[in-house]
């Protein structure tokens, strides 16, 4: 019992100590800032510079993990503990907003980002009148890489050609074809329209075109909107495999062709070195005997302040600094992460990577925004694909047009109003 | 006019059972009595503990009204000021102990639980506004206002509970101090010495001792089981989702609206829910069934086959086995799943030995991807069953066996006489936890497949083709951020595995104390 | 009959031979993940992974570069610094967490066993049935009410080690199951004996029972230390982002993420190299305790 009561007293002023050191405020202003576990070291230099451009004010900058891809789910743990300054992409925006983890960009810091910056990717910041991000990436989406020594630069522009080049060649041509990003873009080269409105608890308006197809008729391109193009690719030749998938077919030696984005053109071009080919992706023709451009997503990246931040005004000095054209530009040289600075972007050594130059061209000649959606609009596509993987050639294509239509009905429908 | 009878064993036909037999006797008489034990556990179980709840609450009332009646002014005053009783009665340290707590008690309330409880539920309460910029339109210089955060109700619903616990724990002390002072005036009124403290200290550590013992083990399950729990079933009362993320946006209560979302299937927005649920729980109980037999009978012949007289290296077989359970299993599953993806190096290996053309889909067809889970659970879960059957083996008694041989009884008679029976027998329970277990188990399917693939079925909104109920409802939380209706599965989830093994145990248990093997 | 003796002999020799490829088989099938895990470690080739089993060149560089937070980076093939990577760190740290969870988990699974085995109290039985079933709530759903609560004592991020220790042993007392059952074995007749003798409860427990409860006390100590190091929610819930606090686990999964087989072309084989570095003084104490181990749990599961 004595023990008992010791160990209880010892731990009541434990607690007083950890409550006591926890109400001592910080003097300095004390920032975090979140960036992609990979960028750390790069982000230490750039947070030493910031330091060092501001040498009236002694910061306490920490750093931390996360990939612009979760900071929703980092962030919604608790946004009044999150970081001050994080990187996010343009996806996840209304969901950040929601849960008020973004404070607004000045209107006079808008206006001299938007001279500098790639118009599309500050656009993609914006909800209502705000803008809500620094943007300093337009390179999330994805292109063809091909191995020269098996698919010819001709054949690289159409889908045809490549399909039938790794098939005379008994190479790999990997497509996550079941991944709702690569699936869903397809629809948008094929004159299908897609208009999408999102208000964060579900999709307003969703309008899909498609062509009507008679009964019992067979597939053909062109016909459904390009979803029939996801189909083939899937049916044919392609391996449906992700990043690790597209290593083992590297080491083995079997690498035809890959549809993927910038973020695997190092270790494609270390191994093909001579053979390495990036470029838009191909064109497909349909039996209309038309030739369709096959679009992709466009992603931004950006930093967002915290509104919860207890230092807002040294958040967003932090912030556009990181997003700076000099930023940008290490950042390039760093990690490779493709500018969405205008002078950063137009520097021949950008040019000169052919996986950040194709993502370049492919996002200005065939892309669509990658707007915020909500989890459903991806994982109905995700289903989608799984069907479709069930299809066969003989199925008719009224079919494969009922999946496409209850999945837009599904897309739309709403979680129950609370 | 012939009345169809049910067979009924008697005693002595029972006794005069094989091992075996009682086993299969007992095993069929569980399953055809579990209606009737279901059924009890409402219409007997529930009413007696009610009642057995009454007489607890209204006993309290009781004595505490005697020690109003008749205590003296010393008893009396111990209903305002805790542990006064004892103190006027140089009971120093119970008494100290008793006041100690009430000043903890009011400070607390006073500093922080009496403002968490006015503002507990809501509503009034203060909204957080948004952060955004002035521009003064003389010098055209941008200023920041910030946020004004106001209240959290997700911290109001914690905090709120959290004093409730205190205030249940004061009103037990509160109590339990009137009736001890009532009872010391008591005993000083018939003349005997009260327990001192040195008594008091010796009781702990004897007739008392259960408290001493359970005291922290207990304070640790109020705080970081009780508490967490008794917080879900509240939210499951709130709007708590997507669009209602505290500070942002506050949740409220919102009725039995996140029930009629479950039961009327309105969640997801269509008809799919039942179906997507039904498909869930379907897969979760064959899962189990799979999960827990498989590893149960090939881990008892993986077992058997180890312990056989006559099998050397022994001590190696198991030591191999033995990995599975030694190395971190994120580590193993992990890896696993690496191996067995569609281009993973077993696909890979096969493709070049020429036994397969394509890829066979491990991990991304729904209905192979089931089998292979069941079989990676068997290469994580047969080293334990063997470990544990293997200690049994060697407490059969030998002479079981001798008496077998010289009856001439071959080893598959011998298995069937005598170790399977027995290994039954004890590990009824063990069979029961591993059942129960698997219904609830996240660690295998979250790490080889994450539930996927993703079911070929437009409009089920994510749910998987391996999903249990229990990862279904982690993406409902981390994808979806829907706590509401989360809380409501969870707490039938909850109910339904927890009346199963409740009434399963102490059937078990019963049954096992009737009378015992051989 | 001298012939029924030999034909009986080779039928045993026969079904033993077939139990020995049996078990030759199981052991192979057991250990193919573990030899690939030790293998791919070794790897020298860069990327995530191969078509073929056994590496082509041959290297402990892997665990070098593990050990000084370093990785190939996949853009220029050079070896470059891994930032806040710091693996010794999260070793140590869930070798701290990991030591104070199995002296404070085994200390409360035994005194609640032995109150629940031994003691008879009014509210034993309602105890019992009470922690079994509120192990039937799913863990993550309790994450975030912890989480604050664990805020509110300020004991996330630079104190997640303590919060993070209370959280594992916090509700430990559920555990009670298989030590009740070995403690029920223990025959009462010991106790009685020495209750007679003058012994209060708590010398039975401490004289008698705990010199007994040896193989127990092991599985107890086995199961606490293995647990902290395979978990990733809470760990990664209460770093809130921050690779310092991090453990092993939580660690370990990061490399694995796109981001870090995107970046460095070694990731896996370091991965693969920490999860042996990981397993390696688990797997050792296991098969030094492995006997207790087994009697600890026959003993325990045997007779609820």
């Amino acid at each position: 019992m004595k023990k008992f009561i010791s160990l209880a007293l010892c731990g009541a002023l434990a607690a007083v100590g950890v409550l006591g050191i926890a109400a001592c405020g910080e003097e300095d202003p004390g920032l975090t800032v979140w960036a992609p576990s990979a960028q750390q070291e790069s982000l230490a230099a750039m947070v030493a510079a910031f330091k060092e451009a501001n040498p009236e004010i002694t910061y306490e900058i920490k750093l931390g993990v996360c990939s612009e891809g979760d900071s929703f789910s980092m962030m919604s743990n608790d946004p009044q503990s999150g970081a001050d300054v994080y990187a996010f992409a343009n996806d996840q925006l209304v969901n950040l907003y929601s849960i008020g983890a973004l404070s607004p960009l000045a209107p006079s810091v808008v206006t001299s980002i938007k001279a500098t910056d790639d118009e599309a990717s500050v656009e993609s910041g914006k909800l209502g009148n705000n803008y809500y991000g620094y943007p300093y990436s337009a390179d999330n989406g994805f292109f063809l890489y091909y191995n020269k020594d098996v698919v010819s630069d001709t054949q690289a522009q159409t889908v045809e050609g490549v399909i039938k080049a790794c098939n005379d060649a008994k190479m790999d041509f990997i497509f996550e074809g079941t991944n709702s990003w690569y699936s869903l873009s397809f629809a948008y080269g094929a004159g299908g329209t897609y208009e999408v409105k999102y208000d964060g608890t579900q999709i307003s308006s969703l309008k899909v075109d498609l062509d009507k197809v008679p009964d019992g008729g067979k597939y053909s391109y062109g016909q459904l909107g390009g979803y029939e193009l996801a189909w083939v690719l899937q049916q044919s030749c392609t391996k449906i495999g992700v990043d690790t998938d597209i290593d083992n077919s590297l080491n083995g030696g079997t690498f035809g062709a890959c549809i993927r984005g910038t973020w695997v053109g190092d270790k494609i071009k270390n191994a093909l070195g001579d053979d390495f080919g990036a470029t838009v992706l191909p064109k497909w023709t349909g039996l209309d005997n038309e030739q369709h451009e096959w679009y992709s997503f466009a992603g931004y990246k950006l930093f967002g302040v915290n509104a919860y931040s207890k230092h807002p005004e040294d958040a967003h000095k932090l912030a556009a600094f990181l997003s700076s054209e000099a930023m940008q530009d290490k950042r390039f040289d760093d990690n490779g992460i493709g500018p969405s600075n205008k002078v950063v972007a137009a520097k021949q050594k950008v040019k000169d990577n052919l996986a950040v130059g194709a993502m370049t061209q492919q996002i200005m000649t065939a892309s669509i925004l990658q707007t915020p959606m909500p989890s459903k609009y991806w994982s109905e596509a995700d289903a989608f694909g799984q069907a479709m993987l069930k299809f066969d050639l003989n199925s008719s294509a009224a079919e494969l047009q009922d999946l496409v239509e209850q999945m837009v009905t599904a897309m739309k429908s709403v979680a129950p109003a609370q | 006019m012939e009345k169809k009878q049910k067979r009924v064993v008697t005693e002595l036909e029972y006794l005069g059972m094989s091992g075996w037999q009682k086993f299969c006797y007992r095993f069929v008489t569980f399953f055809r009595h579990l209606p009737v034990t279901f059924l009890h556990f409402f219409t007997a179980t529930i009413p007696a503990l009610a009642h057995r709840f009454w007489d607890a609450f209204s006993g309290i009332f009781k004595k505490l009204w005697i020690a109003m009646k008749n205590g003296d002014w010393k008893t009396r005053l111990s209903f305002v000021i805790m542990g006064f009783g004892q103190l006027a009665r140089g009971q120093v340290m119970r008494g100290l102990v008793y006041l100690i707590f009430e000043i903890l008690f009011i400070l607390f309330m006073a500093l922080f639980g009496a403002g968490q409880l006015a503002l507990f539920g809501g509503p009034g309460y203060a909204e957080t506004t948004e952060a955004g910029w002035v521009t003064d339109p003389v010098t055209g210089v941008d200023k920041y206002v910030p946020a004004a955060v106001g209240d959290n109700s997700l911290l109001i619903l914690l905090y709120g509970i959290l004093t409730m616990i205190f205030i249940i724990a004061f009103v037990y002390a509160w109590y339990s101090n009137v009736k001890a002072a009532y009872y010391a005036q008591e005993m000083k009124e018939a003349g005997q010495r009260l327990p001192s403290a040195k008594d008091d200290l010796h009781s702990f550590a004897d007739g008392q001792y259960h408290k001493t013992l359970l005291a922290i083990p207990l304070l640790g399950l109020v705080i970081f089981t009780i508490f967490p729990i008794i917080f879900m079933v509240f939210v499951a009362f709130t709007n708590y989702d997507m669009q209602h993320m505290p500070p942002a946006h506050l949740f409220q209560w919102n009725g039995f609206a996140n029930f009629q979302a479950v039961f009327g299937g309105s969640l997801s927005g269509g008809t799919q829910f039942g179906m997507v649920f039904g498909r869930i729980l379907l897969w979760t109980v064959i899962w189990a069934i799979f999960a827990t037999f498989t590893n149960y009978l090939l881990g008892m012949v993986v077992a058997i086959m180890i312990n056989k007289k006559g099998i050397k290296l022994k001590k190696l077989w198991r030591t191999v086995l033995i990995m599975t359970v030694a190395v971190p299993q994120f580590v193993s599953l992990l890896l696993m799943s690496q191996m067995l993806g569609d281009y993973g190096i077993v696909n890979s290996l096969l493709q070049k030995w020429g036994i397969t053309s394509g890829p066979i889909k491990f991990l991304s067809d729904g209905t192979v991807a089931k089998a292979t889970i069941i079989l990676v659970n068997i290469w994580i879960g047969i080293p334990y069953t063997m470990l544990m059957v293997s200690g049994i083996l060697m407490n059969i008694p030998a002479d079981l066996y001798e008496s077998a041989r010289i009856d001439g009884a071959g080893p598959f008679r011998q298995y069937f006489k005598i170790t399977l029976p027995y290994v039954l027998h004890v590990t009824t329970p063990y069979l029961i936890s591993n059942f129960v277990g698997n219904l609830n188990n996240f660690g295998v399917i979250y790490l080889l497949t994450g539930g996927g693939p993703t079911m070929a079925i437009v409009g089920v909104d994510g749910a998987g083709e391996t999903d249990l109920l229990i990862t279904w409802l982690y993406k409902l939380i981390m994808d979806k951020k829907l706590y509401g209706v989360a809380s409501v599965i969870s707490i039938l989830m909850f109910l339904i595995t927890g009346i199963i093994s409740l009434v399963t145990y102490n059937r078990s248990a019963s049954v096992k104390n009737e009378e015992d093997f051989m | 009959m001298a012939k029924k003796f030999r034909s009986k002999k080779a039928v045993e020799r026969g079904s033993n031979a077939v139990i020995y490829v049996i078990l030759t088989v199981i052991s192979v099938i057991w250990l193919i993940p573990f030899v690939f895990l030790i293998l791919q470690s070794l790897r020298g080739e860069p990327g995530a992974t191969t078509n073929y089993f056994f590496p082509k060149q041959w290297t402990f560089d892997n665990y070098i570069r593990l050990f000084k937070n370093q990785g190939i980076s996949a853009s220029t093939g050079e070896v470059v610094s891994t930032g806040s990577y710091k693996f010794m760190n999260w070793y140590g740290r869930t070798l701290l967490i990991s030591v104070c969870v199995t002296v404070i988990q085994t200390a409360i699974v035994l005194v609640t066993s032995y109150a629940l085995s031994r003691l008879r109290f009014k509210l034993r039985k309602p105890l019992m049935n009470l922690m079994l079933i509120l192990g039937m709530f799913p863990g993550f759903m309790s994450m975030t009410a912890m989480y604050f609560l664990l805020q509110l004592l300020g004991l996330t991020q630079d104190m997640s080690i303590v919060g993070l220790i209370l959280v594992y042993v916090g509700s430990s007392c559920m555990g009670y199951y298989i030590c009740k059952g070995f403690f029920d074995t223990i025959p009462k007749s010991l106790d009685e004996a020495a209750r007679i003798d003058g012994a209060s409860r708590q010398m039975v427990f401490f004289k008698i029972i705990l010199p007994l409860s040896k193989p127990i006390i092991i599985y107890t100590v086995l199961t606490a230390f293995m647990a902290p190091w395979g978990e990733y929610m809470f760990a990664s819930l209460i770093a809130n982002g921050d690779p310092s606090y991090w453990n092993v686990a939580v660690g370990l999964r990061d490399m694995i993420q796109r981001e870090q087989l995107t970046a460095y072309s070694d990731s896996f084989q370091r991965f693969c190299a920490a999860a042996v570095v990981v397993s390696l003084p688990i797997t050792i104490l296991f098969f030094l305790l492995q006997r207790y181990y087994v009697e600890g749990v026959t003993g325990g599961s045997v007779k609820g």
